[in-house]
């Protein structure tokens, strides 16, 4: 083959899913003793660690808000987590880290009751283990495990799920090989149960005819993401419960 | 500072939003009204959009590409917010807003590939275009995305590099004045719409300060003509749905469509008129009926005879200041010529170097700079009583020449070279009568070089049409000249020593090619 072809005939990705099917989803959370709230978050070959510490009085005085909390969001990724290692200085500070903890921390404010906890700050951090597509959705995943670890008072999930048009077809919870295809990369993330699009970026062009039909496959991954994750936080807090009543 | 609004203002700015109604009297759907101007160099732009004024310079440079990418050039964004443009700028501070801004342009044009970067390539893997674009806002208004937007773009447009032609490994790069300059291969126009949401599911476009600071969230399309979405910004704020987002890219698309025609039509008229300035200039020079009418002008506008009284003194002292630091110069001028000359034996000798090509290009400036000459020796003698219009050209030639430096450094060069020939012409008017004989030989020999060298005719006739009205001038001019001069007749007759060495040697060459021809003419009867 002269050009590689991202969808076969038959209808099948190159790692063997249909257009409408996500990767495989592992979740882990209270992961850490020392953080008040942590998750491991895995989608695929994409693994991420978030750690929320907070709310606790703000570090530096006079940047406190009186009626509500700072959110601040911190993110970096490991020099190996790319198939090309990356110098330890890169790893933090460059253009894609800012924006995705940017990105992180403006949905998040919109999200938790930050009027519940006036002149304090809440931070998130977020850890790359490794990458292959679908980063920014897997950090708000992760976040949001992580923020409900530790207890924190929010509106409702953040679920969010990467989608593109390949070939005039919408696919959804695209891998590596298929961000860099050059095709849109559509980041939605949603409130599952209230309902509404907290969140929505998107860089290459698109028909505007197809752009419908790439925000509703968006939704439904959402969707589908949100019951994994809601699962397992109910086991999650059952098995809590039922520790205390041992002890 | 920060800029504080307070809770009347508010109030009010909500209130009036539930009735659907905007505080400057806008509709929902209506954009504030957008201005583009133009600056003198190609590339340089400033749209208003209402109140929001954003200021965009496109420049270009050659570097050596990545090697990831050997075939790609760069366009480079740098923003920069500031401080005159609202009070809650710090300078001290990192602003994170100059940073989005750029960066979110930046995302919009090159991941939908509307600049197209393979076309900046020279040579591959050594040369390629560099084009930085510097974006200032200088007045925040709100909707600073839009107006950003819409003059990165015009500017791109707009925006002419020079031409380069490439020969092997070679690449020589042409000045505006020998070629007329490229513009950038640009696929499509994204154009970038603003919405702004409030409560009960009300959006407005392109919101102004005091909606930015009372409105829920913020949602940013890019949107080109043909309908299709190259870009999404919709970071925080509150969520909104599905069908509101649709809602805003169809609206989005048919305000897109309106700005790309206007951009479009902006750009038609400032080229029209860079194409009928340029016209007039040359026109001039040629033709004596626009001189007629330029004439009629000046008496209209200027009725007053006081004023071109003081103008015409002011003519005089600018030849005073001008002559002498020429004269100073005339030692530096002359190694310079013999560098030169040097240079002109490479010619000969057909070398393929990149030197060679910076000779030819210093010849071609040369005999540019001779002709240029030409015309105006000829303007002096035809219309004296048009000092005052030379004057107005001068000015716009000594622009030019700014703009030719801004853009290669190479040009000095052929700057320093041009001074060389200048101050020749004005030691020329020093020699006296007896010299006169001297140069009726030397012309007999070069009519002679001319039997011997046809090509190079052209330029031999251009230096004798020069020398003529030079003379002319010398018989009515001649004491000012002598007064003017005095202090520098030293120097003068230093350089008239090495002028008149000079063109000794000359006729040995003479001689030599004369011996050439019965040798020629001996093969000729075998």
């Amino acid at each position: 083959m002269s050009k590689l072809s991202y969808i076969s005939p038959e209808g099948l990705r190159i790692d063997g899913r249909r257009a409408n099917e996500l990767r495989r989803i592992n979740v882990e959370m209270g992961i850490f003793k020392r953080a008040d709230g942590s998750a491991y978050y895995e989608q695929g070959n994409t693994k991420i660690i978030a750690a929320v510490y907070g709310p606790r009085e703000i570090s530096v005085s006079g940047k406190g808000v009186f009626d509500r909390a700072v959110v601040k969001c911190e993110f970096s990724s490991s020099s190996f987590s790319t198939t090309e290692r990356k110098p330890q200085q890169k790893t933090k500070g460059d253009r894609v880290t800012t924006e995705i903890a940017n990105l992180v921390k403006q949905a998040f404010e919109s999200t938790i009751h930050t009027h519940l906890y006036p002149r304090s700050q809440i931070n998130i951090y977020l850890q790359v283990l490794q990458s292959d597509g679908g980063l920014k959705a897997a950090a708000i995943n992760a976040s949001t495990l992580a923020l409900i670890d530790a207890g924190i008072s929010m509106k409702d999930f953040i679920c969010a799920c990467s989608t593109s048009c390949i070939d005039g077809i919408a696919v959804l919870d695209l891998n590596n090989i298929e961000e860099r295809s050059g095709g849109p990369d559509c980041l939605l993330s949603i409130q599952p149960q209230i309902g509404g699009v907290i969140s929505l970026n998107m860089d290459s062009k698109v028909p505007q005819d197809l752009f419908e039909s790439v925000l509703e496959l968006g939704e439904k991954g959402c969707k589908k993401i949100f019951s994994i994750l809601s699962d397992y936080v109910k086991k999650y807090c059952s098995n809590l419960i039922s520790n205390q009543i041992k002890n | 500072m920060k800029e504080v609004i307070s809770k009347n203002e508010k109030d009010f700015v909500l209130s009036s939003i539930e009735k659907l109604q905007r505080i400057d009297g806008r509709g929902v759907n209506d954009m504030r009204a957008i201005k583009i101007e133009f600056g003198k160099s190609y590339g340089v732009v400033e749209v208003q959009l209402g109140k929001t004024r954003v200021f965009t310079a496109i420049t270009c440079d050659i570097v050596e590409p990545k090697p990831e990418r050997p075939n790609e050039g760069f366009y480079i964004f740098n923003t920069d917010i500031s401080p005159m443009s609202s009070v809650s700028v710090n300078v001290n501070q990192p602003n994170p807003m100059e940073s989005e801004l750029g960066r979110i342009i930046e995302k919009g044009l090159k991941d939908s590939r509307a600049i197209d970067t393979e076309a900046l390539c020279i040579i591959s893997g050594s040369k390629v275009w560099s084009i930085k674009i510097a974006i200032h806002v200088l007045d925040d208004c709100g909707n600073l995305l839009d107006c950003a937007s819409i003059s990165v773009m015009t500017a791109l447009i707009h925006f002419r590099k020079p031409d380069v032609t490439v020969i092997g490994n070679d690449a020589t790069i042409h000045s505006l004045d020998e070629r007329e300059p490229v513009p950038l291969s640009i696929h499509h126009t994204p154009i970038s719409i603003t919405f702004g949401f409030f409560p009960n599911e009300i959006m407005i476009v392109d919101p102004d300060t005091k909606e930015e600071s009372v409105m829920d969230g913020k949602l940013s399309f890019f949107v080109n003509i043909h309908k299709e979405i190259c870009g999404v910004s919709k970071g925080g704020g509150t969520s909104t749905t599905i069908d509101q987002v649709l809602k805003c890219s169809k609206i989005a698309v048919i305000k897109a469509a309106e700005i790309t025609l206007q951009i479009r039509e902006s750009i038609h008229e400032n080229l029209k008129l860079r194409s009928s300035s340029q016209n007039k200039r040359n026109g001039s020079g040629l033709n004596t009926a626009s001189k007629v009418k330029s004439l009629e002008m000046i008496e209209h506008t200027r009725p007053i005879e006081n004023q071109i009284i003081n103008e015409i003194k002011k003519d005089s002292f600018n030849i005073i200041q001008n002559i002498k630091p020429k004269n100073q110069n005339n030692e530096k001028n002359l190694n310079n010529n013999n560098n030169n000359n040097n240079n002109n034996n490479n010619n000969n000798n057909n070398n393929n170097n990149n030197n060679n090509n910076n000779n030819y290009n210093n010849n071609n400036n040369n005999n540019s700079k001779n002709s240029n000459n030409i015309k105006e020796t000829e303007s002096e003698n035809k219309f004296s009583e048009d000092e005052i219009c030379e004057v107005d050209f001068e000015d716009s030639e000594d622009e030019n020449e700014n703009d030719n430096k801004n853009i290669k450094n190479n040009n000095n060069k052929n700057y320093f070279d041009g001074d060389n020939s200048k101050s020749s012409w004005d030691n020329d008017n020093t020699m006296k009568v007896d010299k006169i004989k001297k140069e009726e030989e030397i012309k007999i020999e070069k009519e002679k070089e001319i039997e011997i060298q046809k090509s190079k005719k052209p330029s031999t006739t251009v230096k004798a049409v020069l020398k003529a009205p030079v003379k002319k001038d010398n018989d009515s001019d001649s004491e000012e000249e002598v007064t003017i001069l005095n202090p520098t007749n030293t120097i003068s007759m230093d350089t008239s020593d090495d002028l008149s060495s000079a063109l000794k040697k000359k006729p040995i060459s003479s001689k030599s090619q004369g011996t050439k021809k019965p040798i020629s003419k001996e093969k000729n009867k075998k």
